[in-house]
């Protein structure tokens, strides 16, 4: 059954596939358009830098008033990631507003790794390292980066 | 193309950048602008906040009975300021109207629209492969880039009409200055006339003659055939004419005219501007909207007694109960913004429509905030992704194929974005490579003064212009 929600994914679909932000992709599930799958690129010059980050949206019929479920199922080292991938994204709690869509959530979410809110951390210690000893932050963000890659390259293998 | 089936039913959504490939990609402007920036589609019975920005009635009230804020500009605003803006209502519906067939209109032949897009394609291929093999040979490359760009010209020059191939060597970015002189081009040189497809027969033939009779004659012959205005599924399915005003004895029905009602039919008759200026008495009506009602106050006998004042059922919890009179109350209030309601009797329909893609309609136990994510169901990779039972490694293995897809989709997404930004010029990533001698960033800004000349359409000058843009390229190079 459409739904005022579900057409309004259907035109976010549309947007990305037509006019997609660089560097991000996202498409809801074959059988589900309330779940999409995102992939973020890690942005040019910053330590994230061509990591491929995988996301989960997750709506509900009272979007795009509320916002939706976003997690990282990539591992992350980012000071407003939790462990569980979940983000810590004022505009995806309460900055939220209805006029934001796919795109310009993962518009904001690829502008947040390089610029992270240091005063609400998720992730203590990727504050601290952040703060503190910035090159071993770096050095931790660049593992996630390749550990990316590995999923990358298993993904090519068995394709 | 996607194998995604929701990828299907693409072509029914509009999107302002649809005109992205007409032959006038500034409409994609004027279409964003005609939308509500929360339900993205053409604004339905628009109404102005206090701070002037413009939403559905619907989709404001909706948003403003849980905030009380602007969702654009963050402003403090209230419901019972909202003001309709009925000329506006007009003008979207008139432009809903048109916008099919003003899209097929202004199409750009297939083959056209076709080898542009090859040709951005290969140009940041070609370009990266270029640069990447020869670092010592910079001097050539863009010596090279535009012998290609001359070469595109010829091929096209035999199947395209002569006035559209600037176009096709234009990068996207640059696709409007081309499109401004390519219409000057035409009302000058009337025999260079664009070639275009009937939206309804499909036969090519120049836009002239397709405008002034063609397109009546199609649409004479097989009315059923005509394209219906593309706006008109997310209009019609909101204002629902299909439904019989006849069979409901609402106060709406009565007072407004059976026109307004029956919205599809008097809309082929009745132009929005008659409408708008000669029919000022309909703008208005007398019906009052609805309270809101404070339900702290309000015990649950007087509660329902209010719902049956409306007609409404009362069976369910004091939460359903209350959520039903709320949505009521947005879908009656915002229908009075309309110039255009539809009857009682269509708001009870799409009230229960509510109630059953509601979360907490959905079960008979209501445990709003379990059920609000609870539509996965027995599929075990469909499961709450803040759950703690989500196994990230099962769905990472369950679309493995789809994150593939989506990161080439990325990955190219940006090295778009980098050929846009710096046409004939490399990937980033490679700017370091062999090339620290020279300055990109004075490179890039001198690249586009050199792109603008060559967009002038007349054919006697591009030898001259190619053999400037040689020159200069070249002196940019050295510099």
């Amino acid at each position: 059954m459409s739904t005022p929600a579900k057409r309004r994914l259907m035109r976010d679909f549309k947007r990305m596939q037509q006019d997609a932000p660089s560097g991000v992709s996202a498409s809801p599930l074959p059988d589900n358009v309330m779940s999409w799958n995102a992939v973020i690129i890690g942005p040019a010059d910053t330590p994230y830098e061509d990591g491929t980050f995988r996301l989960i949206l997750q709506f509900d019929e009272q979007y795009p008033n509320k916002p939706p479920s976003v997690k990282f199922i990539s591992e992350m080292f980012h000071p407003n990631v939790y462990a569980s991938g979940e983000l810590c994204l004022d505009i995806l709690q309460n900055r939220w507003s209805p006029t934001y869509d796919v795109s310009s959530i993962l518009t904001s979410i690829q502008s947040l790794l390089n610029d992270p809110n240091i005063s609400s951390p998720a992730n203590v210690e990727a504050a601290n390292l952040y703060k503190d000893h910035r090159s071993q932050y770096i050095k931790r963000v660049r593992e996630t980066v390749e550990t990316s890659w590995n999923e990358d390259e298993d993904e090519e293998d068995e394709d | 193309m996607s194998s995604n089936p929701f990828a299907k039913n693409l072509e029914n959504v509009t999107d302002p950048t649809d005109w992205n490939s007409s032959q006038i990609p500034d409409l994609t402007d004027l279409d964003s602008l005609l939308r509500c920036f929360i339900c993205k589609e053409f604004l339905r019975a628009p109404v102005m906040t206090g701070c002037n920005h413009t939403f559905c009635s619907q989709c404001i009230r909706e948003y403003l009975i849980t905030n009380s804020h602007c969702p654009l500009c963050d402003s403090e605003q209230y419901e019972s300021n909202l003001k309709r803006v009925i000329q506006l209502e007009e003008v979207v519906l008139c432009y809903s109207k048109v916008r099919s067939t003003l899209l097929s209109c202004l199409k750009l032949p297939e083959e056209v629209a076709q080898k542009r897009q090859e040709n951005s394609a290969k140009a940041v291929q070609d370009e990266i492969i270029e640069i990447g093999s020869d670092d010592e040979e910079g001097n050539n490359l863009n010596e090279r880039s535009i012998t290609k760009d001359v070469e595109t010209i010829c091929e096209q020059e035999t199947a395209t009409p002569v006035v559209e191939k600037e176009q096709e060597e234009t990068p996207r970015k640059k696709r409007k200055t081309a499109i401004g002189t390519q219409l000057t081009s035409m009302d000058s040189i009337p025999t260079r006339d664009q070639l275009v497809e009937c939206p309804i027969c499909s036969k090519i033939m120049s836009a002239e003659i397709l405008q002034t009779n063609h397109i009546d004659n199609c649409l004479s012959r097989s009315p059923s055939d005509s394209p219906k205005p593309s706006g008109s599924a997310g209009i019609s399915s909101f204002f629902q004419p299909k439904v019989s005003s006849s069979t409901s004895a609402s106060n709406l029905s009565s007072s407004s005219s059976n026109d307004s009602n029956n919205f599809g039919s008097s809309y082929k008759k009745k132009s929005n501007q008659d409408f708008y200026f000669k029919e000022a008495s309909k703008h208005h009506n007398d019906i009052k909207k609805l309270p809101k009602l404070d339900f702290s106050s309000l015990t649950t006998p007087r509660l329902k007694d209010k719902l049956v004042n409306l007609k409404l059922p009362t069976q369910g919890t004091r939460i359903q109960l209350e959520l039903r009179y709320n949505q009521y109350y947005i879908l009656f209030n915002s229908n009075l913004d309309s110039s255009h309601p539809v009857s009682e009797k269509v708001l009870k329909q799409k009230l229960n429509q509510w109630e059953l893609s509601h979360s907490s309609f959905s079960s008979n136990q209501v445990n709003s905030k379990n059920s609000l994510f609870d539509f996965g169901g027995s599929n075990p990779t469909l499961k709450n992704i803040t759950d703690k039972n989500f196994s990230v490694s099962e769905w990472l293995n369950a679309y493995k194929g789809e994150f593939a897809r989506l990161t080439r989709l990325a990955k190219k997404s940006m090295k778009e974005k980098v050929a846009e930004e710096n046409p004939n010029k490399e990937d980033p990533a490679l700017e370091n490579e062999g090339k620290g001698d020279i300055d990109m960033v004075g490179t890039s800004g001198e690249d586009h003064d050199t792109k603008e000349s060559v967009d002038i359409p007349v054919k006697e000058n591009e030898e001259n212009i190619l053999v400037g843009n040689q020159e200069e390229q070249h002196k940019v190079i050295t510099t």
